[in-house]
């Protein structure tokens, strides 16, 4: 599998200490969830930042993300997957969540709009500049530039296939194939590149 | 079963979360019974994951309005407490108990991708008390289809057959299914009233033509109850 900074720079120990920290949690133990929440708040206001670039809003965000975290951290298992990439699903849906819940009752703003409008190609050069995975940010240069923007655009602005097809003004069959064929490329890039 | 190119793009779809309410709840569910399916969710989520950096510390005031936000000390074992009821309680497989403990947590915070459908759709995950079959189903009583994704399920030379259990306990066939891909089946409109929250749904292994006289001759491979989700 590719090496991956978010996870490389915690070392096993550290990674067992937050999974049993995150365990403890989920059995309603505050001082284990404090320790989860210094272990990870840096990391996790990263993704509301990613995706909230507002800091006021990325801050409303990251409370939601640890209430979440504390509600959920008892389905947690720590076999299954690493306490950091569990976190950081947990916080970016919950981000997520929260960006499409806004974008549908209309409160986004016209500045906003026009980011998200014209998010496009500034955006893709800022990924690849920002991406601090060399793996992954090799990975994605090589895609069609119009296909990592899709997945940028998923990942981060939360669009679905309907919204990609109606920006593009293609056929839902034709995004959704075009999307499965370059994800396909980029998990065949990593895994080679591993 | 052998991952398969469909599986693999599944799994980084439901990671950039681009899958359907159904179709996430059926993954959410395939996640708990499938190991391989669960470590190409991870795998996806540890490559995606640079495009989420890069760190920033929060300021301090967070950590203390997070403190003041949780509920009183009591009480906080309540994620727990119900998948041990799952276990404990339901007489369920314990892998079938996991599935449904984890899609019972998932439910508050599910977000359907696409605008919610007429009716929430209807899920169950099928498992075995040895843990050897599982199948995750998913009904759509719109348009009366539905999904169902074969985890595991080994019916040597016979062929699988899905029967609906309502709270009368009487077993009655939805017909044949594919053991070794996911098929979606229109369900006879005679069959639709008993496919409700609580109803079980079962497989056996029959002939190729189905069980003689729509009476199941082989034990149950897999079952589980049917949630709404």
């Amino acid at each position: 599998m590719a090496k991956d900074s978010g996870t490389a720079d915690l070392d096993s120990a550290r990674r067992a200490r937050l999974s049993e920290a995150l365990v403890k949690a989920g059995r309603g133990d505050r001082n284990a969830f404090a320790a989860v929440y210094a272990e990870t708040s840096a990391k996790l206001f990263g993704v509301c930042l990613r995706i909230f670039p507002d800091r006021n809003e990325a801050e409303d965000v990251l409370q939601d993300a640890y209430l979440t975290i504390w509600n959920k951290a008892a389905s947690f298992e720590s076999g299954r997957a690493s306490p950091i990439s569990w976190l950081v699903a947990v916080t970016r849906n919950r981000a997520i969540d929260r960006l499409r819940a806004k974008k549908k009752i209309g409160t986004t703003s016209i500045e906003e709009a026009a980011e998200i409008a014209d998010a496009t190609p500034l955006a893709d050069a800022q990924l690849i500049e920002e991406a601090d995975d060399r793996v992954l940010h090799d990975c994605i240069q090589s895609l069609d530039t119009r296909d990592a923007f899709f997945i940028r655009s998923a990942f981060i602005g939360g669009s679905t296939y309907a919204d990609l097809a109606e920006n593009e003004g293609q056929p839902l069959g034709t995004v959704k194939s075009r999307i499965r064929r370059a994800l396909l490329k980029l998990r065949g890039c990593m895994e080679g590149a591993a | 079963m052998t991952m398969t190119d469909e599986d693999f793009t599944l799994a980084g779809e439901y990671v950039l979360g681009l899958l359907d309410a159904g179709q996430e709840a059926t993954a959410v569910a395939r996640i708990a019974v499938d190991a391989q399916f669960a470590a190409e969710v991870e795998a996806w989520r540890l490559r995606l994951m640079p495009l989420l950096g890069p760190e920033q510390s929060p300021p301090d005031h967070i950590w203390s309005a997070i403190e003041k936000s949780l509920p009183a000390e009591t009480g906080q074992d309540l994620g727990a407490g119900k998948v041990t009821f799952w276990r404990t309680i339901s007489g369920l497989s314990m892998t079938a108990a996991v599935i449904m403990g984890v899609l019972l947590m998932q439910k508050p915070g599910t977000s359907p991708v696409i605008p919610a459908p007429d009716a929430p759709p209807m899920i169950a995950a099928l498992g075995s008390e040895n843990g050897k079959s599982a199948i995750t189903a998913q009904y759509d009583s719109v348009h009366g289809t539905m999904l169902l994704t074969p985890v595991a399920l080994d019916t040597g030379n016979l062929y699988p057959e899905l029967w609906i259990i309502p709270s009368d306990g009487k077993a009655r066939s939805l017909g044949m299914i594919k053991g070794d891909k996911p098929s979606e089946m229109i369900v006879s409109p005679a069959m639709r009233p008993y496919l409700n929250e609580g109803a079980m749904l079962a497989i056996t292994p029959e002939p190729a033509q189905g069980a003689p006289g729509g009476v199941a001759t082989g034990p149950v491979l897999a079952s589980g109850k049917i949630s709404i989700l």
